[in-house]
């Protein structure tokens, strides 16, 4: 019997007006791998990350999560839209995201971040979304930054209250889209750490990013992404050592 | 300067006062909840719920409010239909007309002022709220309005300031607020300088209290935004 994948996509399509963004990627995610998506800009690797929780709706293709399809059907106009925003909103509620500008909401101090979807989504009693909070906050290194507002934070503790809320969830896997991107190169490394931890504790992650050498040390496998098509897939050591794509060896080269 | 005059006849401002206040704060409370809900509509991509919101306002922003106080008391008496009905009972009264006409009038003001907020919520915020889950309903409830009513708090007082001197209209029809005693006070004595300054210094003592009550709210509103506020 074949391992059920956390996550997989098969033949994602997507288009911008005319503009190819995928031309039909297919991934899956097994439990603990954590994937580093790489790709220059335009290449299609944040689309890729947020058509699995359609804030992008993909023109075509399919997204299982955990052995559940989001079930897509055609409008009036032939677009392609999901069959049942219910599904999806559970289906969400399952991948946390985390953004590069942090997203957090600002009118809310982190500890109000944090507690806000397990109390208003998952409906778990307030008392144990603090406790589990506090937990998470723990484990990113601001707890004592509980009762701050976001502006009051640096940009890297936005970012690990962010990480925070999107642990709060407990969801099968975590999508990162490129973190540390909006960050200081001081403040980067705060940021990995964490993420790097995550990583050991075997969580499922897909990390859009740019840091070459987080993608080669942390990730279970690199993905490399060129004009919406996937040109590199494997094992870090054997990519980077060893690139089969000319595009991919450029790329590397280039940084 | 006959102080005399004043002090005599406090009695009458009080009753203003008191006539002014209640018929300010109904109307700003209707107008508020009406204008929740209207909000949220008027944003609606859909033109076939936004429309007649948008008609709504433009229709009570663009005639004034003397009109369509005008329009309720006077002009609702010529429909004879509507004489016949329960609605009678309540029309035919200028305190309920004027009540409307300034629920109405700034339910429609505040729809627009809560529009504005509500498009500037950042749309990272509004994503952030997608991906964990959450229908557009609760986003609105827990993510978009609260951080709606924080941007539009200092448009807002404007407009509850705009309200209470709008109110001095309803003396037009016969009802004793602030300006409506005062037009007695000057009717009786012909006096008309100590008459409305009276009455000038009452609506400037309100708005000091409302201007008051506003900063208060700020201050706890805006504590994501003072620097000093350190946890």
């Amino acid at each position: 019997m074949t391992q059920q994948a956390t996550l997989s996509v098969h033949d994602l399509h997507k288009s911008f007006g005319s503009l190819k963004v995928l031309s039909g990627i297919s991934v899956s995610a097994f439990k603990g791998d954590v994937i580093s998506i790489l790709g220059s800009s335009g290449s299609g690797k944040s689309t890729l990350l947020r058509c699995i929780n359609m804030l992008e709706i993909p023109d075509s293709g399919r997204i299982i999560v955990a052995g559940e399809e989001i079930l897509m059907k055609k409008n009036r106009r032939g677009e392609n839209v999901p069959k049942d925003m219910k599904q999806v909103e559970q289906i969400r509620s399952r991948l946390s995201m985390v953004f590069q500008q942090f997203n957090l909401w600002s009118h809310m101090t982190v500890l109000e971040n944090v507690i806000e979807a397990p109390v208003h989504v998952l409906k778990v009693p307030k008392k144990d979304a603090v406790e589990r909070a506090k937990a998470c906050l723990e484990k990113v290194g601001i707890y004592n930054k509980a009762k701050s507002y976001p502006a009051h934070l640096s940009g890297g503790q936005q970012q690990r209250a962010a990480i925070a809320r999107a642990l709060a969830m407990e969801p099968e896997a975590l999508l990162f889209d490129e973190p540390t991107s909006a960050l200081d190169p001081e403040l980067v490394g705060e940021v990995l750490a964490v993420i790097r931890s995550l990583a050991e504790e075997g969580r499922t992650m897909l990390v859009v990013t740019h840091e070459m050498a987080f993608a080669r040390d942390v990730s279970s496998r690199v993905i490399f992404l060129n004009q919406g098509l996937i040109e590199e897939d494997g094992h870090p050591d054997q990519v980077f050592e060893n690139p089969r794509s000319e595009r991919f060896r450029q790329f590397i080269a280039g940084i | 300067m006959n102080f005399s005059i004043i002090s005599d006849n406090l009695g009458i401002y009080f009753q203003g006062l008191n006539n002014t206040i209640q018929l300010v704060s109904i109307s700003l409370v209707i107008g508020l909840v009406i204008a929740v809900p209207l909000s949220v509509i008027r944003c609606s991509k859909n033109y076939f719920f936004s429309t007649p919101v948008r008609a709504y306002i433009y229709f009570f922003r663009g005639t004034p409010l003397l009109v369509q106080m005008f329009l309720i008391y006077y002009g609702l008496g010529q429909f004879e239909l509507l004489k016949s009905t329960f609605l009678w009972n309540y029309l035919k009264e200028a305190y309920f007309c004027a009540l409307l006409a300034f629920a109405l009038n700034t339910a429609a003001y505040t729809t627009e002022i809560l529009r504005g907020g509500i498009e500037g919520t950042p749309y990272g915020e509004i994503e952030a709220a997608k991906s964990v889950g959450m229908s557009r309903i609760k986003m609105m409830i827990r993510i978009v309005l609260p951080s709606a009513f924080r941007r539009t708090l200092p448009a807002y007082s404007n407009e509850v300031i705009f309200m209470l001197h709008g109110s001095s209209l309803a003396s037009v029809i016969t009802i004793i607020d602030i300006t409506g005693a005062a037009r007695i006070v000057n009717s009786r004595y012909y006096t008309p300088y100590e008459a409305f300054l009276t009455a000038a210094v009452f609506y400037l003592v309100l708005t000091f209290i409302i201007v008051f009550l506003f900063k208060k709210l700020e201050y706890r509103w805006y504590a994501h935004l003072r620097r000093d506020h350190n946890v």
